[in-house]
This record gives C-alpha cells, sequence and structure tokens, in this order.
C-alpha cells in the first residue's frame, strides 16, 4: 500500500473515531477526574485500588476471562476443525445451529434460564431430588459455563474461516513427508490459523471480561462488569463509577495489547488461498458416531437457554411450574406481541438500523484492516487497538455519551432552525443517526478482527501481482482482495449484524418515541408489563431469534456452494 | 433454485406475521393541528396506553380537543434524572450564551442542576438567573411533564430545577373539596403533594412469599412482617429490592428500622401515647436548646426513653443485616422479585403492592390455586405515592412559537384530569366498565379520598360506587392506603436524617461485604454461634485532614454526610468484613 494512501485512509479512520467514539465516550469518562468541585483530581482511580472489593472484581473478572476463552476454545476450536475436515450425518443442521446460540434475545434470556435452571424449572423436575439451586451455587463455574455457552460461536465463525483459508496442499505436503495427524495439526494447520484464533479469542477474552448479564444472572457481584452498573445506577452522583470504568477500559486495553505481544505475532501468510478443497473425509467407524454426538451434546447445552425461551412464549401463564414443560400451550402470547402496535414498526427500524451500522462497519473494518496489515505507518497498532475498545466499554456509558452529544448539538441554533438538521442531530426528532453510528461503533470490533484475520492470512504478493499488471488500488480491493477474505468479511458482517438487532443500552436510552423504537426496546416495553410481561416479550424475542436464525442458515444456504467453500461447513 | 425460493418464503413469512397479526394502533379523533404533549416517563405500556387514550376523552369532551401524548421512555429515574441534568445544562448555555449573549462560566454545566447555590460568582449568577426563568421560548428541555416515579425523585427534580410550581395554576377544588382533604399533603411520613409534586397514585412495600417453596424449606408459619425475613430457613431465598438505586425502596429499608424502634419503646414500657407525649417534649427540649443542642440530647426524665430508641435503631439494623444475610441479590428491576418469587426461583421477597398483587394472580395455577401471596407487613410501611410534575419552559415542545402556550395549558390540564376522579378511575377500574381502562388493568391505588371509606355521608356514597368497578377491594383494611397509612405513625426525629446512611450503610454491610456475611451468617447457623449486631467504630478522615474515630450509631450515623462519602463507604465495608471474618 502507498504511504500516501495509508495516511489518508488513516487521517480519514482517525477523524471518524475520534468523532464517533472518543468524543462521547471521553465526554463521560472524563467525570471520573473532577471531584464534586470541578478540580482535578486522581482520587477516585486511587479509590479502585485501595478498596479491595473493587480490586477482588478486577481480578475474579479477569479470571471469568480467562475461564470463559479457555472453554470457548476447548469447545470451538475442535467443532470448527472436524467440521472442516469431515462429512458426517446431520452436519448441514449441526453446522446452522451452532451459531445460534449467540442470538438470545435480551431479557427473556435470563426467564429462559430460570425456565429451565431455576429451582422449579425444567432440569429439577428431571432429576429425583428436592430442587437443587442452580442458578444461587456454584457461581463462579456457572457464570464461565453459561458464557462459553454463549461465546464459543464468535471463536467458532473465525476459526471456520481460517480454516476454510489454509491451502490443503500445506497440510498434504506435511503428510507426504510423514507427519502424523496431530503433528500436522500443531505444526501446520495451527499456525496457520493463529490469525483466526487471535480474533475470535480477544473478542471472546474481552466480552467476558466486561459482560454484565451472565454474572447478573448467576447473581455473581464482586466482578467489575456489575460493580460499574452498581455504581452507574446509584441514585448518588458520585464521579467513582466514571474511574472505574476508565480502570475497565484500560485494564481491557492491556490485556489487549499483552494477548497481541504473546500470541498475535506471527502470522503465517500464504502464497495461495484454498482455491481448491481436497474434499470431505467421510467420518468413519467410531468417528460417525463420535463426531454428531459431539455436535449434538454442545448444540443441546447451548441451545437450553433458547429453548427455555420458546416454550415460555408457548405456555398459558402460569402453566410452567414444578414440570418438564409447560402444561398448556397457547399461541395467544404471539397473537398479542406480534399484533402490538409498536412490533411492526420496531421490527422495520431495527432492520434499518442494523442494516447501514453493518454496512459502515464493513467499510471502516476493510479500511482499518489494511491500514494495521498492509501499511507500515507507526501508529498502525495503535488503531488496531483502539477499533478494539468500543467492545470494552458498558454501552449505558456510550448511551450517555451519545446522549450528551445530542443534547449539546440539538441546542446550537443552526441545528435549531433547521428540520433537517434536527432529524440528524436531536435524538429526540429522529434517533436514527445516532443510533446508527452507536451500533456501528460498538460492533466494529468484530468486523475490524474478522478483516485482518483475512488479511494476515492471505499474501499481499496476489495484490501486488494486480498492481503489476495495471490494475489501480480500488480494482484491486474489488477484483483481488475482498474476494480473497469474503469468508471473513461474511462472517463479521453476520456477528456484526445479529448483535446490533439485539443491542440493548444504546437502544433503550436513545429511542425514545414509539416510532423509532428497536425490536430490543420493544421486547424491553412488552416485557414491563406486570403479570404477562414475560410471556409476550418471550414471545416477540422468539421472533427476532427465528428472524435472525433464518437470516444466517437462509445467508449461508443461499449462498450455497460459495459459502460452503468459504466455512467448508 | 427451489431451495432458494423456499428459504425466501420462509423469511418472507416470519416478516409477514407481525403484520398478519397487527391491530391498528388506536386511533382517537386526534388529526394534525390539534394538541400534543410530550411526557417523560417510567411508567410501562399499559400505564401510558391507557392515559393516552383516557385523558384525550376526557380533553375532547372538556375542552373540544383531543390530545395526543408524545411519551418519551428512556428507562427508569436514575436515566431520567441523568437525562433531565444534561438537557437543562444544555439548553440553558445555549440561552445564556446565544441570548443573554453571556460568556460561560467553566462548570456551570454542572454547578446549574446542584441543589445549592455554587460557590463560584459566575456560575452563581447562571444559577439563580436558570431558576427565576421558566418561559417555553428561554430554557426548556422540550418535554412538559415528569410523570411516574418516586415522591423523592420528583422532590430532586424540583431541587435541580427541572421541575416548577404548579399547584396554585390547578383548580383548587382537586385538592379539596367541601371541606373535605381530597389529597392529603402527606401520610404516615410521606409526603403526598407540595407546591410542585403532585402525588396521583399510591403504593406500599410488603412481603410476597411461594407457597410451595416455604413448605419445602419448613416454614409453616408464614412470614407477615420484615423481621420474619430474618430467618436461616430462608438462606440464599430472599428476593431484594436495592436501596442504592431507588429512594422509595430505601425508604422501605428506612421503615423496616423504624418499626423496630418503635417495637423497642412500646417493649420498654411506653405506650402510642405516650410515645407521642414523649416526643413532643423532646421538640420543646430541643428548640429550648437550640442552638446548642445535639442530637439525642432529652430531658433526664427521657433518658430511658431515648436508649431504648437507639436500641431499637441497632436491632432494626441487625434485622436489616439478617434479610441481608439471607438475601438472594438486590436488585434495580422492580418486576424481578414477583416473577423469581412467582416461580419458585426465590422462596419470599419484597416488592410493590401493585406489582405483588398483580403477579400473584398472573401466576396462579391453571387450577387457580394460589402458588404466591402478597402480605402488607402491618405497622412496617409507609404509603408512599408516584407524583407528576411540570416542567421548567413546560410549552416548549410546541413546533411553533404560537403553540406554545397552550402546549403548556394542555399539560396543565393533564394534571388536572389525572388527580380528579376521570384520572383516578383508570389506576382502579377494571377494563371496559363505565370510565374504566380500555384495554389493561392497571391495579393501583388512586391516591383521593373519596375512592375509600369514609364515614362522611357524601364520601361514603361515592367510595361505594367506586368500588363496584374496582380491581381491588378498597375497603379492605389491608388496602386501604389511609387506614394501611394510619397503622404506621412516622416520627421524623428518628430516622429522617438517617436517611442517606441507610443506603449507604445496607451497601457497605449486606452488598459490598455479601459474600463475606453471607458466608458468616451460614458459618454461624451451622456450628450454632452466637450472632449479634454492633455498630463498628471508624477512622475517617475529617476536613481538617485529621483523623478522626467516629463510633457508629443512632447520634453519629448522620453526621457521616460530613466525611468524604468514597471513604465512608469503604471503611465501613472493611469494618464489617472484619466483624464477619472473626465468625469461624
Amino acid at each position: 500500500m502507498r504511504r500516501s494512501t495509508a495516511l489518508i485512509i488513516s487521517s480519514i479512520l482517525i477523524v471518524v473515531f475520534g468523532v464517533a467514539f472518543l468524543w462521547p465516550l471521553g465526554r463521560i469518562v472524563q467525570r471520573g477526574f473532577f471531584d464534586e468541585a470541578g478540580a482535578f483530581t486522581l482520587r477516585y482511580i486511587g479509590e479502585v485500588f485501595r478498596n479491595p472489593i473493587y480490586r477482588e472484581g478486577l481480578i475474579n473478572s479477569l479470571k471469568i476471562a480467562i475461564g470463559t476463552t479457555t472453554l470457548v476454545t476447548l469447545i470451538a476450536v475442535p467443532l470448527a476443525w472436524m467440521a472442516n475436515k469431515y462429512e458426517f450425518a446431520g452436519k448441514g443442521i449441526f453446522s446452522g445451529l451452532l451459531l445460534v446460540p449467540m442470538i438470545l434475545p435480551p431479557f427473556v434470556g435470563a426467564i429462559g434460564f430460570q425456565q429451565i435452571l431455576g429451582q422449579y424449572g425444567t432440569l429439577n423436575a428431571i432429576l429425583p431430588f428436592a430442587p437443587i439451586d442452580w442458578l444461587g451455587r456454584g457461581q463462579y463455574w456457572g457464570v464461565i459455563l453459561l458464557q462459553a455457552l454463549g461465546l464459543y460461536p464468535i471463536l467458532y465463525l473465525n476459526v471456520a474461516a481460517s480454516l476454510a483459508n489454509i491451502d490443503p496442499a500445506m497440510e498434504q505436503a506435511a503428510q507426504n513427508l510423514g507427519s502424523t495427524g496431530w503433528q500436522r495439526f500443531r505444526r501446520i494447520t495451527l499456525p496457520l490459523i493463529m490469525p483466526g484464533l487471535f480474533a475470535g479469542g480477544t473478542i471472546v477474552f474481552i466480552w467476558s471480561f466486561t459482560e454484565l448479564g451472565t454474572p447478573l444472572i448467576m447473581q455473581y457481584t464482586r466482578c467489575t462488569p456489575v460493580q460499574v452498573f452498581d455504581a452507574l445506577k446509584d441514585i448518588g452522583t458520585s464521579p467513582f463509577p466514571y474511574a472505574l470504568v476508565f480502570v475497565m477500559l484500560t485494564a481491557s486495553l492491556l490485556l489487549y495489547v499483552l494477548g497481541k505481544f504473546v500470541f498475535g505475532r506471527g502470522a503465517y501468510a500464504m502464497q495461495s488461498k484454498a482455491a481448491t478443497h481436497s474434499g470431505f473425509e467421510k467420518a468413519a467407524g467410531w468417528r460417525a458416531v463420535v463426531i454428531p454426538l459431539t455436535f449434538l451434546f454442545v448444540c443441546v447445552a447451548a441451545l437450553l437457554p433458547h429453548v427455555g425461551v420458546i416454550l415460555t412464549a408457548f405456555s398459558a401463564p402460569g402453566s410452567w411450574y414444578q414440570t418438564v414443560l409447560p402444561t398448556v400451550f397457547t399461541t395467544g402470547n404471539f397473537e398479542e406481541a406480534l399484533g402490538h402496535s409498536m412490533t411492526v414498526g420496531s421490527i422495520g427500524n431495527s432492520l434499518l438500523f442494523a442494516g447501514i451500522a453493518v454496512f459502515v462497519n464493513l467499510v471502516i473494518g476493510v479500511m482499518v484492516a489494511f491500514i494495521v496489515v498492509r501499511s507500515d505507518l507507526p501508529f498502525r497498532g495503535v488503531l488496531d487497538t483502539l477499533a478494539m475498545l468500543p467492545l470494552a466499554v458498558p454501552g449505558i456509558v456510550m448511551a450517555f455519551g451519545y446522549l450528551a452529544i445530542s443534547s449539546m448539538l440539538a441546542n446550537q441554533p443552526w441545528v435549531k432552525e433547521s428540520e433537517l438538521f434536527k432529524s440528524l442531530f436531536d435524538v429526540r426528532t429522529n434517533p436514527t443517526l445516532f443510533l446508527v453510528i452507536a451500533y456501528a461503533v460498538r460492533r466494529l470490533p468484530y468486523m475490524v478482527r474478522s478483516a485482518v484475520a483475512g488479511l494476515q492470512q492471505t499474501s499481499v504478493t496476489l495484490e501486488e501481482a494486480s498492481a503489476n499488471l495495471g490494475a489501480s488500488g480500488l480494482t484491486t480491493v474489488r477484483r483481488i482482495t475482498v474476494p480473497l477474505i469474503l469468508a471473513n468479511l461474511i462472517a463479521g458482517a453476520m456477528l456484526a449484524f445479529a448483535f446490533s438487532m439485539l443491542e440493548v443500552s444504546d437502544s433503550l436510552m436513545l429511542a425514545q418515541r414509539a416510532d423509532y423504537f428497536p425490536i430490543t426496546k420493544t421486547i424491553y416495553e412488552l416485557f414491563q408489563l406486570i403479570g404477562t410481561g414475560k410471556y409476550l416479550a418471550s414471545a416477540l424475542g422468539v421472533w427476532a431469534m427465528v428472524f435472525l436464525a433464518a437470516t444466517i442458515l437462509g445467508a449461508s444456504m443461499i449462498l450455497g456452494r460459495k459459502m460452503g467453500a468459504i466455512f467448508r461447513v | 433454485m427451489a431451495k432458494n425460493i423456499g428459504i425466501l418464503a420462509l423469511l418472507a413469512i416470519i416478516i409477514a406475521l407481525p403484520f398478519i397479526f397487527r391491530q391498528p394502533p388506536p386511533q382517537g379523533d386526534w388529526k394534525p393541528g390539534d394538541p400534543t404533549i410530550v411526557i417523560v416517563s417510567p411508567h410501562n405500556e399499559a400505564i401510558r396506553f391507557e392515559f393516552a387514550q383516557g385523558f384525550s376523552k376526557w380533553h375532547a369532551a372538556k375542552y373540544g380537543k383531543p390530545v395526543k401524548i408524545d411519551w418519551r421512555n428512556i428507562g427508569g429515574t436514575t436515566e431520567i434524572g441523568r437525562y433531565l441534568a444534561s438537557e437543562y445544562a444544555a439548553a440553558t448555555k445555549a440561552w445564556w450564551t446565544g441570548e443573554k449573549k453571556n460568556g460561560w462560566p467553566t462548570n456551570a454545566s454542572d454547578d446549574l442542576v446542584k441543589p445549592t447555590l455554587p460557590a463560584d460568582n459566575n456560575s452563581a449568577a447562571v444559577w439563580r438567573e436558570y431558576r427565576t426563568t421558566d418561559a417555553p421560548d428561554a430554557i426548556s428541555c422540550k418535554i412538559d411533564l415528569f410523570f411516574g416515579g418516586g415522591q423523592f425523585d420528583h422532590a430532586d427534580a424540583y431541587a435541580r430545577g427541572f421541575a416548577v410550581p404548579v399547584a396554585k395554576d390547578l383548580p383548587q377544588t382537586l385538592f379539596e373539596d367541601s371541606g373535605v382533604e381530597m389529597i392529603p399533603t402527606a401520610l404516615s411520613g410521606e409526603i403526598w403533594r407540595t407546591s410542585s409534586i403532585m402525588g396521583n397514585v399510591v403504593s406500599t412495600f410488603g412481603l410476597i412469599y411461594n407457597v410451595d417453596r416455604i413448605r419445602e424449606l419448613g416454614v409453616t408459619t408464614p412470614p407477615s412482617q420484615w423481621k420474619d425475613l430474618a430467618d436461616f430457613r430462608y438462606f440464599g431465598q430472599v428476593g431484594l429490592a436495592d436501596p442504592t438505586k431507588s429512594a422509595s425502596i430505601a425508604k422501605a429499608f428506612e421503615m423496616i428500622v423504624h418499626q423496630q424502634m418503635h417495637d423497642a419503646v412500646r417493649d420498654s414500657g411506653f405506650d402510642d401515647a405516650q410515645i407521642a407525649a414523649n416526643e413532643k417534649t423532646i421538640d420543646a427540649y430541643r428548640k429550648s436548646k437550640a442552638p446548642a443542642y445535639q442530637r439525642g440530647d432529652v430531658p433526664p426524665e427521657l433518658a430511658e426513653y431515648q436508649k431504648a430508641l437507639e436500641d431499637g435503631f441497632a436491632t432494626g439494623m441487625g434485622i436489616v443485616q439478617r434479610i441481608g444475610a439471607n438475601s438472594r441479590y438486590f436488585t434495580d428491576s422492580g418486576s424481578k422479585v414477583p416473577i423469581d418469587v412467582s416461580v419458585g426461583d426465590a422462596a419470599v421477597g419484597m416488592a410493590i403492592d401493585f406489582y405483588g398483587r398483580f403477579q400473584a394472580q398472573a401466576s396462579r395455577a391453571p387450577d387457580g390455586a394460589e402458588r404466591m401471596k402478597f402480605v402488607t407487613p402491618v405497622g412496617g410501611t409507609s404509603v408512599s405515592v408516584d407524583p407528576i410534575s411540570l416542567l421548567r419552559g413546560a410549552g416548549g415542545s410546541a413546533r411553533r412559537e404560537e403553540d406554545q402556550a397552550e402546549t403548556r395549558q394542555t399539560a396543565l390540564h393533564f394534571i388536572e384530569f389525572l388527580l380528579g376522579p376521570d384520572g383516578q378511575k383508570l389506576w382502579t377500574y377494571k377494563p371496559g366498565t363505565p370510565g374504566g381502562p380500555e384495554k389493561y388493568s392497571l391495579r393501583r391505588l388512586p391516591i383521593r379520598r373519596d375512592f375509600y371509606p369514609s364515614t362522611q355521608p357524601g364520601l361514603a356514597e361515592t367510595a361505594k360506587a367506586h368500588l363496584a368497578y374496582a380491581t381491588d377491594d378498597l375497603a379492605s383494611p389491608d388496602i386501604d392506603p389511609y387506614e394501611v397509612g394510619k397503622k404506621f405513625t412516622y416520627y421524623p426525629r428518628w430516622t429522617f436524617d438517617h436517611f442517606a446512611f441507610f443506603r449507604t450503610n445496607v451497601r457497605a454491610m449486606c452488598m459490598d461485604a455479601g459474600d463475606e456475611l453471607k458466608q458468616a451468617w451460614r458459618t454461624a447457623n451451622e456450628k450454632s454461634l452466637p450472632w449479634s449486631f454492633e455498630f463498628p467504630t471508624l477512622t475517617l478522615t475529617a476536613k481538617d485532614g485529621q483523623a478522626k474515630q467516629v463510633k457508629v450509631g443512632w447520634r453519629t450515623a448522620p453526621d457521616l454526610r460530613s466525611y468524604e462519602p468514597i471513604e465512608v463507604a469503604r471503611a465501613l465495608m472493611l469494618a464489617y468484613r472484619e466483624q464477619y471474618a472473626k465468625v469461624q
């Protein structure tokens, strides 16, 4: 890449990051550095380290992140490897089902867990003992297990994309030279998929380090994200929570940089990509049984909360209690939830916001990846790290940041006087711009990691050849680079789209009028109805899950062979 | 190809489903050009729907025009408070620097929305102007009303300049009619209305329990008082609301302690009449000794009474500690505890009355068997209100300047509707009854006196008429807020100044040191070790930088405010952790 092009692209990126991310973030987090009288102080930052419960919180979060990432790796890598290598019974269905755990809708997800694992839930109804309090005990391991079962698809997708990129000639050459299966995996496959492993692994690590929902479900309170949430929701107005956010952000950054230093080096690019595939080996003998069973086991375990949500959506209020399944089924919850005057509009809104956000993500993600992988700019590492930061910022902090920016802009005379500017910058008039920015920023890490992994695996010589033959930069990107990293881009886009559709904090706070509610806010509003709320919210949650599952599975099937070559699934 | 079409067809069906089930939104008679008001509210969709419909019809009948309500939903009261602060700071800055052409002092954005006059002179000038300017075209957050939340949230909104006095702009018959006070200014120690805060619906805190779950835990007498939750058999099974996240919940914790203080003085031989007389004597004594009066100083003959009171304070806090030791969690979500108890995922819990009663009804077995029950702890709960406030610059939500006055007037009409009989009916009437809600049963308790039994002939008849359509038995002494409130006598001297301390202490004692508390409580019970509560002694840094020892107790607790809050929170937490570590 020409240095001047790299400089122009990175300048654009810095401006975009600055305006869309650092500005709103800075407006909020800086409060942690000023006391009530407005004087600069490091007292609140110091308190995080002086107070043992916050120190313990940080250590516990770190332990959770390490445990979750390890477990996710143990689940996702073997599955991706098996899917890439073998043909086995039910492979098509399993490959799709494996991705579904990541689309658990908010609020009702906890209800799903409760119906299955609660004291009067399904599991206890099956077991012949007095009710066991699964959600109340074994909290630390419970958090790790539940998080791993929800997050492994992220790593699975990234590793699957990386495996698909490996030229089979590499492994064949090793085999010819007498290398055994395990040796081949350790010496050839593993180093080659390292970019994908690192991409998925870091996202899972930072996600689990800053994850709030699962610890709340398990009542595991001594970890930083829950402490941040508790402090932010406190009715007091202490600047302390912002200091805690700052420490959590810094810790995430340091851990990412450390991870990059230890695991992220030494990516091996291949001269040729997997233009052909040696074909799947048919699983025979014990493999024909064990492989599908492994997939089945992971799918069942990971989809239990989803099953809980689905059955809640179909159950009559009060009919699922101390029993394995609901005793009275109904479709009434769907009729009411889907028919609600807020619902149709919110579906359209979500599709619009998430769709534009993913498009923005694609463009920015590819730009960042180019700078990081293909340029020699000295600050490219900073850009790479910056792009990961949104993952570590609590949603509520960013939402407050965007609100502050919007109210500042909305009070400018030039905004007040123009209907167009009001619709763009005043969330009270129309939150679309801010929601798109919020979704795009918060989901950017998936796209960046996927695109970076793809570029790292692809040799620059292919692009150089194109340039030698007279193609312009843009043509090379369009005709050579993007097709080569398409698998990675699709993986990133799928994650970004699904998670944008399910985004909570920004949706709750920025969309203030029913006309602009996204689907998550409608789920929240239905959930607030006393008595029937959880059933109606579950019904709409199920609709969202089915829609996202159909979109993901549909995309993979419509893309057909192309997708098969991309993911080998 | 067929497969692709199949997939697309499937997606089309999924997307079409909501359109097939779609119910037309209620149109009403509103058309562009009719008034619109903007209301920010934490109330749920059911309440928003019914009040939008009801108000529009009422307004059309009384003032000739239907009204559209443009609801703003941005979360709970914490979010609303922060949002209003940010909006008013931005609006004032724009007005101050634009129209008034002044410079904007550093820190003014933060200082402006603080309850007290800033020390900085420049900020103070802005602060004063902001507090005295209430015009839609000057400073406005483009929202007219703040509806719902607790009394504390609205008092805070007033203190920070978001809300403005409104009582004088409303028909006074709403408050007092034919010599009857229809909406009291206060009851059971709770403020119901001020010049800016207009309470319109009431609630109490109570206990909920799962019938099956407590039987399995070996409890034969269901809990009926707060102290019952301190029983170790409920270990890990008590769902609690978080007093640090809502002032009304903090108030509920205050009532737990207040009730124990009441019991303690009664156990020492003072009946209610003597308590009232003693408090009067102490009040007179306090006035005679001012300004040298110190908290807890009483005439010598009342020393025993005072001691009993202070012991009761510690006993109450000890009960809170043990309830905290049994806790499953402290949640900020109003619906979590009732849902969990109704499905047996917690055995007992603390809930607001309407959530408890509503969830108990909704979670009945298909054969009608009751699984969850709600109990009002008699003498242990006050009756609090959900108010509405008019926001500064109300009317500013109108798109055209010439509509601002009408918009502001319409916002006042909404308050009038809400406090009058027609609005009050929506809270309690069954859906479909004359004057009742259209679709949802809201099952909340109206504030007006004429909805409840009374010995006054006119009122008694009105109450009877309402009772015929009400969802709850408003005549039951367990429900009638005027009766429930009577059983709880609130003495501000006992705990009013301790309000902030309750939050700090419950948080340090039960949440921050929660893991250690639970461990110690379990050990003590399993090994039959004695368990007692003791307030700790803290070492804190005074304003002059000197270290100071403070023995926490009834007399000293309110003064902890004068120290750095994060230091107090840490010191309390460490002290309790140390106590818990000794239980082995």
